[in-house]
């Protein structure tokens, strides 16, 4: 009841009212007083007298009343404001450095967590996404990867844990649009309650219908709002008309709305999934597998049921599911799970940056407090009381954390566009971040911890003080006591031993990145020329392409002039995808309960390995003679060598697959060539396997896997890549005027683009870590300079005597290599468990790698020696007549 | 004439207040006849100044105990009326009944004789 009066008066105009009547009501006291003593007998000017009299001190009262309303802190707070934005405007370069270097901590600070908000807290744009749940096989061997249609399908009837569950897989296809126009995509090809899982439905039309999930009659298609508006003019009467995927006619059933992306962002249709009665291989795994729980089901919960569910499978299909589970995570989980650790250690990386700068504004405020020594002590000596200087010194550094934190939210706002791009394709769900006023608010704590932190140190100074000394010691003399020199000692330290952890940690990502760089990739990319094609699709399905369409073209490639040598592949390596299947080797029993052997599979043509240099190691490559018909042909790595024929020569053995279509074709192993690192630049060779593409079965469910969509050219020439793609793509133009060409790029960039997360990572981590190093040598520069000045006379002594200019500059020097030692042992500790942090980014580099660790330490050392050097040339400087005769 | 100056006495803490609320108890009264009142009531003994007065006065109308209001005096002129409220009354007996408690423990702590009669 005593609140909402009190509150009201917080209001200037309120306030300044009450004020007003205030002073009224006094000046009617006054005159009555004054009429009281008129009939009483006196004067007119005695009776002025005796009301001013009876009154007493005017203001005293207000200042009584208002302190009544409860005003004084607040205007003290003001008044304190106002105070410090003069005493600030009249110290311009220290405020200056001040707030930059606060900015620089906060805008860090700020960007970083602004991409942890909207990529790992903010949920997924689906409906109640915290239920959705990607599942996924895990294999004999315990790696994880994808699930075969026949498990998907018994899961799908077993669990009961889940609302829904479907299917899907990406896929790059060739589309025709109704008016004919043949377009490239990437799109999705799913089971049909997809959208159900997801809780999307399309703004235009309807999703496909369950009943397709089956009965393979008619395809229909949902399209992407970008496509539909792109290529169809966002006209509404295209629902109903056919659009041709990989040939094959599709009705269009419905538009989904602009915000729906799923799985990339780059997908622009999805299509029911139509399996060939041969795709219910159980041991043939592609496809991604999404779910829903059920309201009140937990992870936990669904996983236990995905165990039973798996034992069972086990038990039904011994030779196919041998050894098989099923993992579960959130579907959150699982799109940023790379991204998450880089994500922690970059924060981490911020919130040490914004230490450093806050030690460092915390010794600028040390010195300042040592000038204002004498204004706080006659402030003291009238009567403020130590609270209120106190609360003085509180404002000043709230005021200044305010200023310095704004300015860094606007350099973390302008920067974030910058960093998206750089983002792009390292970092999930990048075009969602975005600023939200969370991170306003997290600013503003971030604003106060900071005030905190740097202004502890000169609030503790300045309750501690003595008025008497502080007022008799004279200007020159402003010296800060032995405790102070400490404080301020151990702040420089705490920069210079943060700034190692950061310069470490940013040292071994970068040593991680150029040891994968310049690690054997199995290959050589330089002068490499790769592009993606895919036929039109309207092909009949029998069509040999290998014969008729890639043979020719590669021929006609090899013909440009300063080609060396082309080839294809199904899947490059590090860039799009792999498959991998299981096999058996032929008069070896299968009866063991073993796994069954496992390879990456691709089809290559017989130039390929030239055109890559990957060297033979033994046996011979593919060759012309290899065609269909003829006896199969395959070539391994090393490592499915050493893994399945250990100990024996794997030429001449005979592999084949558990599958109708090569069930009666054994393969020969020819030759075995040394691995390639497939998947990323981190994993060393898995087990690879080779077909000849020639002897890819035509019009089987191999040859749609390997040969029928996208193929990678790979063209070796002996000056730029880049510069034949036009003549190449003419070449294959040539044989086929309706086969799509994208994706060129030199074999270089693709390297270079796999490891683009850890080029970020290692990028954002070195300008954090720049950030730092500058600012804790700023403050080893203060902090000695500050050392020269309060040493001057003592100094000048030392010339005097006959001390020589080297020596006052090693006693500098000295002083900061002290620091410097003192600061690298305080950081050791951080720099292990910095790089216990990082360990599982840095691949084939310990988190004690000398080479990082003795490359930052110097480069430490070089900037510490560089930051004591001009202050130890003005040392050396000093002319010690003129100092000692000053005060 | 002695000087009634030496003979006045402080306010003990709460006192005041309770004087203002007694003073308003027959009806409102500006800042300055509310003074003049305690110091006739009070044979010229207490003074309420107008520099505890007047924070006194904004301490009670915050807490709501009295309310207050500009009018006009019976010789025109523009005074700030105070007024008891519902709240201020039931303040004032009951300060009323502990102070006649606190003057009689005092009393029996001076002069134990008579309290034992």
């Amino acid at each position: 009841m005593l609140l909402p009066k009190k509150i009201s008066l917080l209001l200037p105009w309120k306030r300044r009212a009450r004020e007003r009547s205030l002073d009224e009501e006094l000046r009617s006291h006054v005159e009555l007083a004054a009429t009281d003593a008129l009939e009483a007998g006196a004067t007119p000017d005695e009776a002025e007298f005796a009301g001013r009299r009876e009154l007493g001190s005017q203001l005293r009262i207000r200042e009584d009343a208002r302190n009544v309303w409860g005003f004084a802190a607040l205007d003290h707070f003001f008044q304190d404001v106002h105070f410090e934005i003069r005493q600030l405007k009249r110290n311009p370069g220290f405020t200056t450095v001040v707030i930059l270097t606060l900015a620089l901590g906060a805008g860090a600070n700020a960007l970083m967590f602004t991409v942890i908000d909207s990529v790992l807290l903010r949920p997924l744009p689906y409906p109640e996404s915290h239920q959705l749940v990607y599942v996924d096989s895990i294999q004999a061997d315990g790696s994880h990867g994808s699930t075969s249609l026949p498990n998907f399908l018994d899961m799908r009837a077993q669990s009961r844990s889940f609302s829904a569950m479907a299917a899907y897989e990406e896929k790059s296809v060739s589309l025709r649009l109704p008016s004919g126009e043949p377009v490239h995509s990437t799109g999705v090809v799913a089971s049909a309650n997809l959208l159900d899982v997801l809780r999307v439905h399309p703004m235009l039309g309807r999703s496909f219908s369950a009943e397709q999930d089956q009965a393979v009659k008619v395809c229909s298609v949902v399209l992407s709002a970008e496509f539909w508006r792109e290529h169809l003019s966002a006209d509404p009467r295209v629902l109903g008309q056919n659009l041709a995927v990989d040939g094959k006619a599709c009705s269009i059933s419905g538009v989904m709305p602009d915000s729906f992306t799923f799985p990339s962002r780059d997908d622009e249709f999805w299509i029911p999934l139509q399996p060939a009665p041969d795709a219910m291989n159980r041991g043939a795994s592609f496809l991604h597998v999404i779910a829903r729980l059920k309201s009140g089901v937990t992870l936990a919960v669904a996983q236990t049921e995905l165990k039973v569910i798996a034992r069972r499978l086990e038990k039904a299909y011994p030779d196919e599911d041998n050894r098989m589970g099923f993992g579960s995570q959130l579907y959150q989980d699982r799109i940023t799970e790379n991204a998450r650790p880089a994500l922690f250690a970059l924060l981490g990386a911020v919130v040490i940056l914004l230490l450093i700068a806050c030690a460092n504004i915390a010794n600028l405020q040390l010195a300042r407090a040592l000038g204002r020594k004498r204004e706080m002590a006659i402030r003291a000596a009238l009567g403020a009381g130590r609270m209120r200087v106190t609360g003085q010194l509180f404002t000043e550094n709230i005021v200044l954390a305010l200023i310095g934190t704004a300015v860094g939210f606007g350099l973390a706002a302008g920067s974030l566009g910058l960093l998206k791009r750089l983002a792009a394709g390292a970092i999930p769900r990048v075009q969602e971040i975005e600023l939200r006023p969370e991170i306003w608010f997290a600013m503003v704590m971030v604003a106060g911890v900071s005030a905190l932190l740097f202004g502890l140190a000169s609030v503790w100074q300045s309750a501690r003080q003595d008025i008497e000394t502080a007022l008799r010691e004279s200007a020159g003399a402003v010296a800060g006591g032995r405790n102070q020199q400490k404080i301020r000692d151990l702040l420089v330290v705490a920069q210079l031993s943060l700034a190692i952890v950061l310069l470490a940690g940013s040292g071994l990502l970068l040593r991680t990145l150029y040891q994968l760089l310049s690690t054997d990739q199995g290959f050589t990319s330089e002068h490499v020329l790769t592009m993606q094609t895919a036929v039109s699709g309207t092909e009949p399905a029998d069509r040999d392409l290998a014969a008729t369409v890639y043979t020719p073209e590669l021929d006609e490639i090899e013909h440009i002039p300063g080609v060396k040598a082309a080839g294809f592949i199904t899947f490059l390596p590090l860039s799009n995808g792999s498959a991998s299947a299981t096999f058996i080797i032929n008069g070896r029993s299968n009866t063991s309960r073993g796994t069954q052997p496992r390879a990456l599979l691709n089809a290559a043509s017989e130039r390929f390995f030239s055109a890559l240099r990957i060297p033979l190691l033994e046996g011979r490559f593919f060759e012309r003679t290899d065609a269909l018909g003829k006896p199969c042909v395959a070539i391994v790595n090393d490592v499915l060598a050493r893994r399945y024929f250990a100990g024996q020569d794997p030429i001449g053995k005979q592999i084949a697959f558990d599958d109708p279509d090569f069930k009666s074709h054994p393969i020969t192993i020819i030759g075995v060539v040394q691995g390639t690192r497939q998947t990323e630049l981190a994993k060393p060779p898995d087990a690879q396997l080779y077909l000849d593409f020639r002897q890819v079965p035509p019009a089987t469910l191999w040859s749609q896997f390997l040969l029928k969509q996208i193929m990678t050219y790979v063209v070796r020439s002996n000056g730029n890549p880049i510069a034949l793609a036009k003549e190449v793509q003419h070449a294959i133009h040539r044989v086929d005027p309706s086969q799509t060409v994208f994706h060129v790029a030199a074999m270089t960039e693709i390297v270079s683009a796999s490891v683009q997360s850890r080029r970020l990572g290692a990028i954002l981590l070195s300008v954090f870590a720049g950030l730092a190093l500058v600012v804790a040598a700023a403050g080893l520069y203060g902090i000695l300079s500050y050392l020269v000045t309060q040493r001057k006379r003592d100094i000048a002594v030392r010339i005097a005597l006959g001390a020589q200019q080297e020596e006052v500059v090693r006693m500098i020097v000295s002083r900061a290599l002290l620091l410097y030692i003192a600061g690298v042992a305080a950081g050791l500790v951080g720099v292990i468990w910095c790089g216990h942090l990082l360990s599982n980014m840095l691949t084939g580099i310990r988190p004690w790698d000398p080479v990082a660790l003795g490359i930052t330490t110097s480069t430490l050392l070089l900037v510490s020696l560089l930051a004591a050097w001009f202050p130890a040339r003005r040392a050396a400087s000093i002319d010690p007549y003129q100092a000692l005769r000053t005060d | 004439m002695r000087d009634p100056k030496s003979e006045r006495m402080e306010f003990l803490q709460g006192t005041l207040e309770m004087l203002v609320l007694r003073t308003l108890l027959f009806g409102p009264k500006h800042g300055y006849a509310i003074a003049q009142f305690i110091r006739q009531m009070s044979n010229d003994v207490l003074s309420a100044e107008a520099g505890s007065l007047y924070p006194a006065l904004q301490r009670l109308e915050l807490q709501k105990l009295i309310t207050a209001k500009w009018e006009m005096s019976d010789n025109n002129r523009r005074v700030r009326h105070y007024r008891l409220t519902a709240a201020g009354r039931a303040k004032l007996s009951s300060s009323m009944s502990r102070w006649d408690e606190f003057v009689r423990a005092i009393g029996n702590v001076l002069n134990p004789a008579e309290s034992q009669e």
